[in-house]
Protein backbone atom coordinates (compact mmCIF):
# COMPACT_ATOMS: atom_id res chain seq x y z
CA UNK A 1 0.00 0.00 0.00
CA UNK A 2 2.99 2.64 1.02
CA UNK A 3 4.86 1.32 -2.23
CA UNK A 4 1.50 2.24 -4.72
CA UNK A 5 1.22 5.78 -2.80
CA UNK A 6 5.18 6.13 -2.77
CA UNK A 7 4.81 5.46 -6.70
CA UNK A 8 2.31 7.62 -7.58
CA UNK A 9 3.97 10.47 -5.67
CA UNK A 10 6.98 10.13 -7.95
CA UNK A 11 4.83 9.69 -11.24
CA UNK A 12 3.29 13.22 -10.43
CA UNK A 13 6.41 14.65 -9.79
CA UNK A 14 8.06 13.21 -13.14
CA UNK A 15 4.65 14.57 -14.77
CA UNK A 16 5.49 18.35 -13.42
CA UNK A 17 9.31 17.63 -13.92
CA UNK A 18 8.78 16.84 -17.63
CA UNK A 19 6.58 19.84 -18.36
CA UNK A 20 8.81 22.37 -17.01
CA UNK A 21 11.38 21.07 -19.10
CA UNK A 22 8.84 21.42 -21.99
CA UNK A 23 8.19 24.61 -21.42
CA UNK A 24 12.40 25.52 -20.90
CA UNK A 25 12.83 23.95 -23.91
CA UNK A 26 10.54 25.97 -26.16
CA UNK A 27 11.29 29.12 -24.79
CA UNK A 28 14.98 28.29 -25.42
CA UNK A 29 14.01 27.27 -28.79
CA UNK A 30 11.78 30.40 -29.47
CA UNK A 31 14.36 32.44 -28.38
CA UNK A 32 17.62 30.64 -30.99
CA UNK A 33 15.01 31.21 -33.63
CA UNK A 34 13.46 34.99 -33.52
CA UNK A 35 17.18 36.10 -32.47
CA UNK A 36 18.76 36.95 -35.93
CA UNK A 37 22.49 35.45 -35.23
CA UNK A 38 22.42 31.55 -34.47
CA UNK A 39 24.79 31.15 -31.35
CA UNK A 40 25.18 27.56 -31.35
CA UNK A 41 27.60 25.11 -31.16
CA UNK A 42 26.17 21.45 -32.14
CA UNK A 43 27.50 18.29 -31.27
CA UNK A 44 26.87 14.63 -31.02
CA UNK A 45 27.72 12.83 -28.19
CA UNK A 46 27.55 9.29 -27.09
CA UNK A 47 26.32 8.18 -23.82
CA UNK A 48 26.86 4.79 -22.08
CA UNK A 49 24.06 3.38 -20.73
CA UNK A 50 23.18 1.84 -17.22
CA UNK A 51 19.81 1.16 -17.55
CA UNK A 52 18.75 -2.05 -20.05
CA UNK A 53 15.15 -2.43 -20.51
CA UNK A 54 13.35 -0.70 -23.12
CA UNK A 55 10.89 0.81 -21.40
CA UNK A 56 13.29 2.70 -19.41
CA UNK A 57 15.03 3.45 -22.96
CA UNK A 58 12.06 4.85 -24.40
CA UNK A 59 11.16 6.82 -21.50
CA UNK A 60 15.06 8.25 -21.40
CA UNK A 61 14.72 9.06 -25.35
CA UNK A 62 11.40 10.81 -25.39
CA UNK A 63 12.66 12.90 -21.74
CA UNK A 64 16.45 13.76 -23.66
CA UNK A 65 14.48 14.50 -27.16
CA UNK A 66 11.89 17.25 -24.50
CA UNK A 67 14.51 18.86 -22.55
CA UNK A 68 16.54 22.00 -23.88
CA UNK A 69 18.59 21.95 -26.46
CA UNK A 70 19.04 17.99 -26.75
CA UNK A 71 17.53 15.04 -29.57
CA UNK A 72 18.56 11.93 -29.18
CA UNK A 73 19.90 10.23 -32.74
CA UNK A 74 20.81 6.40 -32.15
CA UNK A 75 20.85 3.57 -30.03
CA UNK A 76 23.52 1.43 -30.79
CA UNK A 77 22.45 -2.65 -31.68
CA UNK A 78 23.33 -3.89 -27.87
CA UNK A 79 21.12 -1.24 -26.44
CA UNK A 80 24.69 0.01 -24.65
CA UNK A 81 25.64 3.15 -26.03
CA UNK A 82 22.91 6.45 -26.44
CA UNK A 83 23.70 8.86 -29.21
CA UNK A 84 22.39 12.75 -28.92
CA UNK A 85 22.49 15.57 -30.93
CA UNK A 86 23.56 18.51 -28.48
CA UNK A 87 22.34 22.55 -29.33
CA UNK A 88 24.40 23.98 -26.82
CA UNK A 89 27.99 21.73 -26.02
CA UNK A 90 30.78 22.99 -24.13
CA UNK A 91 32.16 19.94 -23.17
CA UNK A 92 31.07 16.50 -24.52
CA UNK A 93 32.69 14.68 -20.53
CA UNK A 94 30.31 17.62 -18.77
CA UNK A 95 27.41 17.06 -20.71
CA UNK A 96 27.37 12.94 -20.47
CA UNK A 97 27.78 13.52 -16.52
CA UNK A 98 25.14 15.39 -16.39
CA UNK A 99 22.77 13.31 -18.26
CA UNK A 100 23.98 10.09 -15.85
CA UNK A 101 23.60 12.14 -13.11
CA UNK A 102 20.11 14.12 -13.84
CA UNK A 103 17.34 12.45 -16.35
CA UNK A 104 18.92 8.63 -16.21
CA UNK A 105 18.69 8.69 -12.29
CA UNK A 106 15.16 10.26 -12.40
CA UNK A 107 13.83 7.06 -15.37
CA UNK A 108 15.54 4.69 -12.88
CA UNK A 109 13.66 5.89 -9.85
CA UNK A 110 10.04 6.23 -11.81
CA UNK A 111 10.81 2.83 -13.33
CA UNK A 112 12.28 0.99 -9.79
CA UNK B 1 -15.85 34.78 -19.01
CA UNK B 2 -12.45 34.09 -17.28
CA UNK B 3 -12.41 30.57 -19.24
CA UNK B 4 -12.95 31.74 -22.43
CA UNK B 5 -10.18 34.04 -22.36
CA UNK B 6 -7.79 31.85 -20.82
CA UNK B 7 -8.85 29.34 -24.10
CA UNK B 8 -8.71 32.38 -26.70
CA UNK B 9 -4.96 32.82 -25.13
CA UNK B 10 -3.94 29.12 -25.14
CA UNK B 11 -5.39 28.99 -28.66
CA UNK B 12 -3.44 31.64 -30.04
CA UNK B 13 -0.16 30.59 -27.93
CA UNK B 14 -0.18 27.15 -29.66
CA UNK B 15 -1.10 28.53 -32.97
CA UNK B 16 2.57 30.78 -32.24
CA UNK B 17 4.42 27.73 -31.55
CA UNK B 18 3.73 26.13 -34.85
CA UNK B 19 4.77 29.46 -36.78
CA UNK B 20 7.84 29.65 -34.61
CA UNK B 21 8.19 25.62 -35.78
CA UNK B 22 7.82 26.42 -39.32
CA UNK B 23 10.03 29.71 -39.07
CA UNK B 24 12.42 27.27 -37.34
CA UNK B 25 12.11 24.64 -40.19
CA UNK B 26 12.62 26.98 -42.69
CA UNK B 27 15.50 29.63 -41.30
CA UNK B 28 17.79 26.94 -39.22
CA UNK B 29 21.00 25.78 -40.45
CA UNK B 30 20.95 22.13 -41.04
CA UNK B 31 18.51 19.33 -41.02
CA UNK B 32 19.17 17.65 -37.02
CA UNK B 33 19.28 21.59 -35.91
CA UNK B 34 15.44 22.05 -38.15
CA UNK B 35 14.68 18.56 -36.13
CA UNK B 36 14.83 20.34 -32.73
CA UNK B 37 12.01 22.73 -33.84
CA UNK B 38 9.86 20.90 -35.40
CA UNK B 39 10.02 18.28 -32.73
CA UNK B 40 9.27 20.46 -29.61
CA UNK B 41 7.72 23.62 -31.06
CA UNK B 42 5.32 21.80 -32.72
CA UNK B 43 4.20 18.97 -30.20
CA UNK B 44 3.81 21.48 -27.76
CA UNK B 45 1.49 23.86 -29.91
CA UNK B 46 -0.60 20.65 -30.27
CA UNK B 47 -0.67 20.53 -26.49
CA UNK B 48 -1.53 24.14 -26.02
CA UNK B 49 -4.23 24.15 -28.70
CA UNK B 50 -5.99 20.95 -26.96
CA UNK B 51 -6.11 21.99 -24.01
CA UNK B 52 -8.12 24.80 -24.93
CA UNK B 53 -10.69 22.93 -26.72
CA UNK B 54 -11.17 20.97 -23.39
CA UNK B 55 -11.39 24.28 -21.84
CA UNK B 56 -13.89 25.55 -24.24
CA UNK B 57 -16.05 21.93 -24.72
CA UNK B 58 -16.49 20.75 -20.49
CA UNK B 59 -18.02 17.48 -21.85
CA UNK B 60 -15.99 14.49 -20.60
CA UNK B 61 -15.87 12.88 -23.48
CA UNK B 62 -14.17 15.89 -25.27
CA UNK B 63 -11.84 16.19 -22.33
CA UNK B 64 -10.65 12.41 -22.55
CA UNK B 65 -10.20 12.59 -26.35
CA UNK B 66 -8.02 15.59 -26.07
CA UNK B 67 -6.09 13.69 -23.35
CA UNK B 68 -5.53 10.64 -25.24
CA UNK B 69 -4.21 12.94 -27.82
CA UNK B 70 -2.16 14.47 -26.45
CA UNK B 71 -0.14 11.56 -24.72
CA UNK B 72 -0.25 9.93 -27.88
CA UNK B 73 1.59 12.57 -29.75
CA UNK B 74 3.90 12.96 -26.55
CA UNK B 75 4.72 9.75 -27.12
CA UNK B 76 5.08 9.25 -30.54
CA UNK B 77 6.87 12.46 -31.54
CA UNK B 78 9.72 11.72 -30.07
CA UNK B 79 10.14 7.99 -32.16
CA UNK B 80 9.43 9.81 -35.32
CA UNK B 81 12.29 12.16 -34.90
CA UNK B 82 14.92 9.88 -33.56
CA UNK B 83 13.82 7.42 -36.70
CA UNK B 84 14.70 10.06 -39.30
CA UNK B 85 16.94 11.87 -37.58
CA UNK B 86 18.92 7.92 -37.41
CA UNK B 87 18.16 7.54 -40.96
CA UNK B 88 19.77 10.79 -41.52
CA UNK B 89 23.26 10.26 -39.99
CA UNK B 90 22.82 6.68 -41.90
CA UNK B 91 22.65 8.55 -45.58
CA UNK B 92 25.40 11.08 -44.38
CA UNK B 93 23.48 14.18 -44.80
CA UNK B 94 25.71 16.88 -43.95
CA UNK B 95 26.19 19.04 -41.12
CA UNK B 96 26.48 22.54 -40.12
CA UNK B 97 30.09 23.57 -40.66
CA UNK B 98 30.20 24.82 -36.55
CA UNK B 99 29.66 21.32 -35.48
CA UNK B 100 32.19 20.52 -33.18
CA UNK B 101 32.35 16.90 -32.30
CA UNK B 102 30.53 13.88 -34.12
CA UNK B 103 31.45 10.65 -31.99
CA UNK B 104 28.47 8.50 -33.83
CA UNK B 105 30.56 8.88 -36.97
CA UNK B 106 34.14 7.82 -35.16
CA UNK B 107 32.02 4.39 -34.42
CA UNK B 108 31.13 4.05 -38.35
CA UNK B 109 34.29 4.58 -39.18
CA UNK B 110 35.40 2.03 -36.76
CA UNK B 111 32.97 -0.97 -38.16
CA UNK B 112 34.19 -0.02 -41.87
CA UNK B 113 37.30 -0.75 -40.42
CA UNK B 114 37.74 -3.48 -37.76
CA UNK B 115 34.20 -4.50 -39.30
CA UNK B 116 32.99 -5.08 -35.43
CA UNK B 117 30.38 -3.55 -33.77
CA UNK B 118 32.35 -3.17 -30.51
CA UNK B 119 34.18 -0.19 -29.71
CA UNK C 1 -26.14 25.95 -32.58
CA UNK C 2 -23.86 27.18 -29.93
CA UNK C 3 -23.61 30.95 -30.06
CA UNK C 4 -20.30 31.85 -30.06
CA UNK C 5 -18.70 34.48 -27.92
CA UNK C 6 -16.45 37.48 -29.77
CA UNK C 7 -13.14 37.09 -28.05
CA UNK C 8 -13.21 32.94 -29.11
CA UNK C 9 -13.87 33.90 -32.79
CA UNK C 10 -11.20 36.58 -32.71
CA UNK C 11 -8.63 34.45 -31.37
CA UNK C 12 -9.62 31.09 -34.07
CA UNK C 13 -9.42 33.66 -36.59
CA UNK C 14 -5.85 34.84 -35.69
CA UNK C 15 -4.43 31.46 -34.94
CA UNK C 16 -6.03 30.54 -38.67
CA UNK C 17 -3.92 33.46 -40.00
CA UNK C 18 -0.69 32.68 -38.32
CA UNK C 19 -1.26 28.72 -39.05
CA UNK C 20 -1.69 29.34 -42.73
CA UNK C 21 1.07 31.76 -42.90
CA UNK C 22 3.42 28.90 -40.99
CA UNK C 23 1.80 26.05 -43.31
CA UNK C 24 3.57 28.41 -46.42
CA UNK C 25 6.72 28.29 -44.66
CA UNK C 26 6.87 24.66 -44.36
CA UNK C 27 5.54 24.83 -48.25
CA UNK C 28 8.76 26.55 -49.22
CA UNK C 29 11.05 24.41 -47.18
CA UNK C 30 9.28 21.62 -48.44
CA UNK C 31 9.93 22.53 -51.84
CA UNK C 32 13.55 23.62 -51.30
CA UNK C 33 14.91 20.69 -48.96
CA UNK C 34 18.31 19.31 -50.14
CA UNK C 35 17.51 15.67 -49.07
CA UNK C 36 14.77 13.38 -48.58
CA UNK C 37 14.98 13.63 -44.94
CA UNK C 38 14.33 16.80 -44.93
CA UNK C 39 11.13 16.46 -46.92
CA UNK C 40 9.96 13.95 -44.52
CA UNK C 41 10.47 16.46 -41.13
CA UNK C 42 8.70 19.02 -42.81
CA UNK C 43 5.78 16.68 -44.23
CA UNK C 44 5.59 15.81 -40.58
CA UNK C 45 5.29 19.06 -39.28
CA UNK C 46 2.83 20.01 -41.96
CA UNK C 47 0.54 16.95 -40.40
CA UNK C 48 0.76 19.26 -37.00
CA UNK C 49 0.02 22.27 -38.81
CA UNK C 50 -3.35 20.16 -39.95
CA UNK C 51 -4.09 19.00 -36.61
CA UNK C 52 -3.94 22.96 -35.42
CA UNK C 53 -6.01 24.01 -38.75
CA UNK C 54 -8.98 21.32 -37.50
CA UNK C 55 -8.82 22.85 -33.86
CA UNK C 56 -9.11 26.19 -35.35
CA UNK C 57 -12.11 24.95 -37.22
CA UNK C 58 -13.98 23.36 -34.19
CA UNK C 59 -13.95 26.86 -32.49
CA UNK C 60 -14.98 29.06 -35.22
CA UNK C 61 -17.88 26.01 -36.37
CA UNK C 62 -18.72 25.31 -32.50
CA UNK C 63 -19.29 22.04 -33.21
CA UNK C 64 -17.18 19.13 -31.41
CA UNK C 65 -17.05 16.46 -34.08
CA UNK C 66 -14.16 17.89 -35.37
CA UNK C 67 -11.90 16.85 -33.03
CA UNK C 68 -12.34 13.24 -33.91
CA UNK C 69 -10.54 14.67 -37.33
CA UNK C 70 -7.29 15.71 -35.11
CA UNK C 71 -7.45 12.42 -33.40
CA UNK C 72 -7.26 10.63 -36.84
CA UNK C 73 -4.56 12.72 -38.49
CA UNK C 74 -2.49 12.20 -35.12
CA UNK C 75 -2.72 8.22 -35.58
CA UNK C 76 -2.53 8.23 -39.58
CA UNK C 77 0.71 10.49 -39.43
CA UNK C 78 2.49 9.11 -37.01
CA UNK C 79 2.52 5.59 -39.43
CA UNK C 80 3.16 8.12 -42.47
CA UNK C 81 6.49 8.83 -41.17
CA UNK C 82 7.82 5.27 -39.73
CA UNK C 83 6.98 3.94 -43.21
CA UNK C 84 9.13 6.42 -44.66
CA UNK C 85 12.02 5.65 -42.19
CA UNK C 86 11.36 2.23 -43.18
CA UNK C 87 11.78 2.89 -46.87
CA UNK C 88 14.59 5.13 -46.76
CA UNK C 89 16.64 2.55 -44.94
CA UNK C 90 15.76 -0.43 -47.21
CA UNK C 91 16.86 2.42 -50.14
CA UNK C 92 19.87 2.58 -48.31
CA UNK C 93 20.90 -1.27 -47.70
CA UNK C 94 20.07 -2.48 -51.01
CA UNK C 95 22.96 0.45 -52.71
Amino acid sequence: MKYIFVKIVQVIAFAGFYLWELLKANLVLAYDILTPTHHMKPGIVEIPLDIKSDAEIVTLVNLITMTPGSLSLDVSEDKKRLYVHVLYLEDPEAYREEVKTGLEKRVKEVWS
Amino acid sequence: MISEWISAVLLVLGAFFMLLAAIGVLRLPDLYIRMHAATKASSFGALLMLVAVSIHFPVAYVIIEAALVIIFIFITAPVASHMIGRIAHLLKVPKWEKTIIDELENRIHYDEKGGKTDD
Amino acid sequence: MILLSTVITNAANVAMGMLLLAFFLAFWRLVKGPSLPDRVVVLDLIASLVIGITLAITFLSGEKVYLNVAVMIALITFMGTVAFAIYLKKRYYDK
